[in-house]
């Protein structure tokens, strides 16, 4: 067979074995795990964790780089119950990543003695565990030398996560809780809508709660501020066989997603509605 | 150019290549998509009448010579089946064969009732599947007997033309091929995937498929579904043949039509080569056909038995 023009089976579509180097708590039931190596990811791609005997989830990747992978699951089902079971030195499967990410700079920009060189101005809106893939996001922009604001949001003070770390890391990092016990008291939503309205803001970047990110979507298309969102869908194989993963319009967000731009959001009649569950069923968000 | 439309059954597609069923096909947007893309006609997945749960991840991956699978006919049920094929006939006006499984003779019965009431263009019937005997037990397609009763019943609900997805896994295919053609089936498809076949991840030491076992599809299996449509041919060349099965490129689509095959079904290249397969395969066929004097495809239909 030639194989010159295939593209999928260049990909590791088989499960990989990696250990549980380390692993900690970031909140009640929401704990990053680390593991030694490299899935070659981008910032906002996903990969697949098998837990051997149980099943296979998509995570998105929090961290993949200087050697190390990081995870930040929270305890939802039966998958993450079991992998929550699992000590330091136990393996699991990996495979990936998949998917399309965030659009991060890939070349060095100029300097601000330069012509174009005023630093750009990027906003990050994480609400709930969707925060996790966003400080990879972060400093990938830093790197950069974009200014980068991280925008987090969670119902209470002790769900917030990834906050310290984006705060140490030299982001602008803004808290926002549904009962004010830390930050601001309502949503993130209401910290961008002043930003917005206050700042010169290049880009903005979001994954948490559909309807949140619906909201920021249409926030910054309205503003015409430049505007990603990380749509997250039931998927099975993760690399655009089983269709379990389409949207209305029948695109595969395994391949074109989970990051796509506001505008292509939109079109998707699902956005911010409803979902489907593994064996197709509508479930509204 | 030579035009690549074809008539099976006396429906008409645009071009041969259909999608196989159990890929992408979750949402009618999806099986729209793949005709916008380009196919000739689209499956839907196996249509069950009540919700069915399937297997747990991973249920899928892929090799440079082959892929396995054991997703385990997940379905949402009749409702959603329904909302699907409604809306996809809103959607185009390709050609749309809908895809029937049941666990007993008397469902099939059942969900062929059913989906007659929605009249997709084709009715195929799953008695094939590999994986799921730990469920439901040795497939119908290995029993002459079972897979004509299956036909009989389907064939008492609907005037539709049946075609009937032959397994590959039984010492005799033609028999059982004759034997549903007899029950009342208009067409065949050949072949479901092969197998079941197994792989383990040796670190892990775990099955890489939750089901331990899985279909074979891809280029590997290609020899045996040309094997099987050029016997299904010599032995009942009346009955169209929905050819599919590893097929890889349009010179593999050209050689299982010259085989016998009238439809070929496409998956596991949708994987290979991605959205860019249907164009591209077509493209491939038209040139051949063109270099090789054939003015019209039907002409190639079962090639290899005149020669």
């Amino acid at each position: 067979m030639t194989c010159t023009s295939c593209l999928s089976h260049t990909k590791n579509t088989e499960p990989q074995a990696f250990e549980i180097a380390d692993f900690w708590e970031e909140a009640e039931n929401i704990r990053t795990f680390v593991f030694r190596g490299t899935l070659n990811s981008e910032p906002g791609q996903f990969c697949m964790l098998w837990v051997p005997g149980c099943d296979e989830k998509p995570f998105s990747i929090a961290r993949d780089y200087d050697g190390e992978i990081w995870l930040t699951i929270c305890r939802v089902g039966p998958a993450t119950e079991k992998l929550f079971t699992l000590k330091k030195g136990d393996r699991v499967g990996l495979r990936g990543a998949f998917g399309h990410g965030f659009s991060v700079p890939t070349k060095i920009p100029p300097s601000p003695f330069e012509k174009g060189g005023e630093k750009k101005q990027v906003v990050l809106v994480g609400g709930g565990y969707g925060t996790a893939p966003l400080h990879f996001t972060g400093r990938a922009h830093q790197l950069a030398g974009s200014d980068v604001t991280m925008i987090i949001g969670a119902r209470h003070k002790d769900l917030l996560i990834w906050d310290q770390k984006s705060a140490e890391s030299g982001f602008r990092t803004l808290l926002a809780t549904n009962d004010g016990s830390a930050g601001e008291k309502g949503f993130t939503t209401h910290i961008l809508e002043k930003l917005l309205s206050e700042e010169k803001i290049d880009l903005v970047q979001t994954c948490g709660p559909e309807k949140m990110m619906k909201a920021i979507a249409e926030m910054c298309l309205e503003k015409n501020v430049a505007c990603e969102v990380s749509i997250e869908r039931y998927m099975k194989c993760g690399f655009g066989v089983c269709g379990q993963c389409v949207t209305e319009t029948g695109e595969k967000m395994c391949q074109i997603g989970p990051c796509v731009t506001a505008e292509k959001a939109m079109g998707f009649s699902d956005f911010g509605n409803y979902h489907r569950g593994p064996e197709g069923q509508k479930i509204a968000w | 150019m030579t035009k690549l439309d074809i008539d099976f059954c006396g429906v008409k597609f645009a071009n041969p290549l259909v999608l196989a069923s159990g890929v992408l096909g979750v949402t009618a947007g999806s099986l729209a998509r793949v005709v916008d893309l380009g196919a000739g006609g689209v499956t839907t997945k196996s249509l069950w009448r009540a919700p069915h749960p399937g297997h747990k991840n991973p249920v899928m991956f892929g090799t440079e010579h082959y892929f396995m699978n054991a997703v385990g006919l997940s379905d949402a049920g009749l409702e959603k089946g329904i909302e699907t094929l409604t809306e996809l006939k809103e959607r185009t006006d390709a050609p749309l064969i809908a895809n029937i499984v049941a666990g007993s003779i008397e469902d099939f019965g059942a969900i062929a009732e059913s989906v007659d009431i929605l009249q997709p263009d084709i009715i195929e019937i799953n008695i094939s599947c590999p994986n799921v005997e730990s469920e439901l037990g040795k497939p119908f397609a290995c029993s002459c007997q079972d897979a004509a009763a299956v036909t009989k019943v389907v064939r008492a609900q609907t005037k539709l033309p049946i075609a009937v997805k032959l397994s590959p896994n039984v010492e005799n295919i033609v028999a059982v091929g004759k034997a549903v053609v007899d029950a009342g089936a208009d067409a065949l498809t050949a072949i479901n995937t092969v197998g079941p076949g197994m792989r383990w991840n040796i670190d892990l030491r775990t099955p890489l498929l939750a089901n331990k076992v899985g279909g074979i599809s891809g280029p590997a299996i290609f020899p045996i579904t040309v094997k099987a449509v050029y016997d299904l041919h010599a032995a009942l060349p009346d009955t169209p043949i929905i050819a599919t099965g590893g097929i890889n490129s349009g010179r593999d689509a050209l050689e299982v039509m010259m085989a016998g095959g009238t439809l070929v079904g496409v998956g596991t290249a949708l994987y290979y080569h991605g959205d860019g397969f249907w164009e591209k395969t077509k493209q491939e066929m038209s040139d051949w056909l063109d270099q090789n004097n054939f003015k019209n495809l039907s002409d190639i239909i079962g090639l290899f038995h005149k020669t």
